[in-house]
């Protein structure tokens, strides 16, 4: 907490705070800013207690230094890779999801993106027993599928319940909702909830409802920070669901150029560890996966998955 | 770290203020704030687990148009919540399937119905009641013959349906057990505006529709036509309009097509229950 309050320091009394917010003096760094002659002034404390505050203040608030080591061994004990359970797509990337990373699926609509999301959260609930967080944007998550597809594998109706109940569902109506809610999980992980896998299906839903880009790239960025936020504190791996949109340039008369556009705007596009891109198979049924963007893995590389009934294989 | 209050949907001024008297977090605030505005602000929806989800869909169940081929591709897919687009040219049969669907969600439980009314939002002056007698009609003497009711009923399944717009739509969900609502059909309305407003517009009219569609549990139908895309000088294809922003952010596709005067076909393109796959019906 950054404004100040009797928690702040013991030494901080009720009156003590009520002189300095009287003179405006209200957050930690305001009084880190303020001269220390003028806080003994106002605060009637003697020159060595105020300077004893400030030093707590400094050492509770500032950043941490890790050394390169730690942080490397914190690294290999806490990174993982989270298996797809899709056996193509773990191969392409290297084994499966890694933990702190953000992967982003674009493709047209209809091309396997809702799919993936779903095979990836019930193997993950069933393989690894953990709980997966489905943040649900425009009504896609089925739990009829989910159950459909757990009948298929022929689970027992025991271990289906069990893998049904550590899949939470939340219905995102705005990206302001969305922030709110991953500072929730924030606080839940904190208190020992163990969630590895975030999926949020899909971005645009929520950030194409923007009129203006200002407001729109405000709320991001402020998704984007704690979403930073989780990957890098509590190694959480997040899928994010993304639409591709087709256009055709050129005038009357001239061979058109077809583009592809990614959405939710230019400044995500930079956010994602890793994108792969869906394209659907309209003749036999197989959908294309490729890598399009990613520090780790060759660009281009690619591989091709059915849907059926017992999910994405 | 904590969350930042200008992470929260604020106007600008308020957040001067805030900033100004020295609140930066959320938490500065929480504990003595219980005002709605807050509430609303700092709104954080439930979770549930996909079981919970599951037994309640259950308990909902699909609309049906008793069309044997055509309710089993749609099976799962008419439920609470769902944005279902019927899209095809004109005469493909896409309101004889709305008008079908606002009596059959009128009619009993026992026979497939579920005893609500039907909201028939008609954007082109194509609500014929005339069509709708004709169904009603044909379904009547089929099931009257079970049902063994009055001619009375009759009018009264035709009566609850009501034109209205969307701005009157919650103050009405209050008094009336809406379980259908029908946008016959969205192609105009979205059309008519400016290039850059469409998309926010349309995304809001989802995300609002959408949200009462769960909390008043009814299921949301949208039709849709079909346009020329050129793809170069030579090659063009058909396709719905409105692009694949709004594709994406319907959940479920059907593409209706008249084969022959009698028989239909209807194709599910995008389903996140069902594979693609399609169907030959026809309306007797």
């Amino acid at each position: 907490m950054s404004r100040l309050s009797t928690k702040t320091h013991p030494l901080l009394t009720e009156s003590v705070i009520d002189n300095l917010f009287s003179k405006q003096i209200f957050t930690v760094t305001n009084y880190i800013d303020t001269d220390v002659k003028r806080l003994v002034n106002i605060t009637n404390l003697t020159y060595k207690n105020v300077l004893t505050i400030r030093k707590h203040i400094i050492n509770k608030n500032a950043a941490v230094v890790k050394n390169g080591l730690s942080a490397f061994e914190e690294w290999l004990d806490k990174n993982a890779l989270l298996q797809t359970g899709i056996q193509n797509i773990d191969s392409i990337l290297n084994g499966g999801l890694s933990t702190g990373h953000v992967y982003e699926l674009c493709g047209l609509p209809a091309s396997g993106k809702t799919q993936f999301c779903l095979t990836v959260t019930m193997n993950i609930a069933q393989k690894l027993k953990q709980h997966v967080y489905y943040l649900d944007c425009k009504g896609d998550f089925n739990a009829t599928r989910i159950k459909s597809m757990l009948d298929a594998r022929k689970v027992t109706n025991n271990d289906t319940i069990e893998i049904m109940s550590k899949i939470l569902v939340k219905r995102i109506n705005t990206l302001y909702e969305l922030v709110n809610s991953l500072y929730q999980i924030k606080t839940e992980t904190n208190n020992g909830l163990n969630v590895k896998l975030i999926v949020v299906d899909s971005l645009p839903a929520l950030a194409y409802q923007f009129e203006e880009f200002s407001k729109c790239n405000s709320a991001l960025n402020h998704l984007v920070n704690v979403m930073k936020f989780l990957t890098s504190e509590y190694y959480v791996c997040f899928v994010v669901t993304n639409i591709l949109t087709t256009w055709y340039e050129g005038n009357i008369g001239e061979e058109k150029l077809l583009s592809e556009k990614i959405g939710s705007g230019k400044y995500w596009q930079s956010v994602p560890n890793t994108r792969l891109k869906f394209v659907s198979g309209e003749v036999d049924g197989k959908y294309e996966i490729s890598i399009v963007k990613s520090n780790e893995i060759i660009t281009g590389t690619k591989c091709y998955v059915r849907i059926g009934d017992v999910g994405m294989m | 770290m904590e969350q930042n209050l200008s992470s929260l949907n604020l106007t600008t001024e308020c957040y001067k203020t805030l900033k100004s008297s020295g609140f930066t977090y959320v938490k500065d605030i929480n504990e003595t704030e219980d005002s709605k505005e807050w509430v609303d602000l700092t709104l954080v929806p439930v979770t549930k687990t996909a079981l919970d989800i599951y037994c309640n869909d259950n308990e909902s169940g699909t609309i049906y148009t008793f069309n044997g081929a055509f309710d089993e591709l749609l099976e799962n897919e008419l439920v609470p919540g769902n944005v279902v687009e019927i899209c095809g040219e004109p005469g493909s049969g896409k309101s004889q399937i709305c008008f079908q669907l606002c009596i059959n969600v009128q009619l009993p439980k026992w026979i497939g119905g579920k005893e609500g009314n039907a909201l028939y939002l008609c954007t082109n002056y194509n609500f014929s009641t005339e069509r709708l007698k004709e169904r009603l009609k044909e379904l009547g003497e089929e099931i009257l013959k079970k049902l063994s009711c009055s001619g009375d009923s009759k009018k009264r399944k035709l009566s609850p349906i009501y034109f209205t717009t969307v701005i009157y739509l919650q103050k009405w969900l209050h008094h009336n057990k809406i379980r259908l609502l029908i946008i016959d059909c969205i192609t105009p309305i979205i059309q008519q505006l400016d290039y850059t407003e469409k998309r926010h517009f349309m995304y809001n009219l989802f995300v609002n529709i959408q949200k009462l569609a769960i909390e008043y549990g009814f299921v949301v139908i949208i039709t849709n036509n079909v346009t020329l895309r050129t793809k170069s000088v030579n090659n063009t294809y058909k396709t719905p309009a409105l692009g694949e922003a709004y594709f994406h952010r319907v959940n479920t596709r059907v593409l209706l097509e008249r084969k022959s005067p009698n028989y239909f076909k209807a194709t599910l393109k995008k389903s996140t229950i069902k594979k693609q796959s399609s169907v030959l019906f026809n309306f007797s």
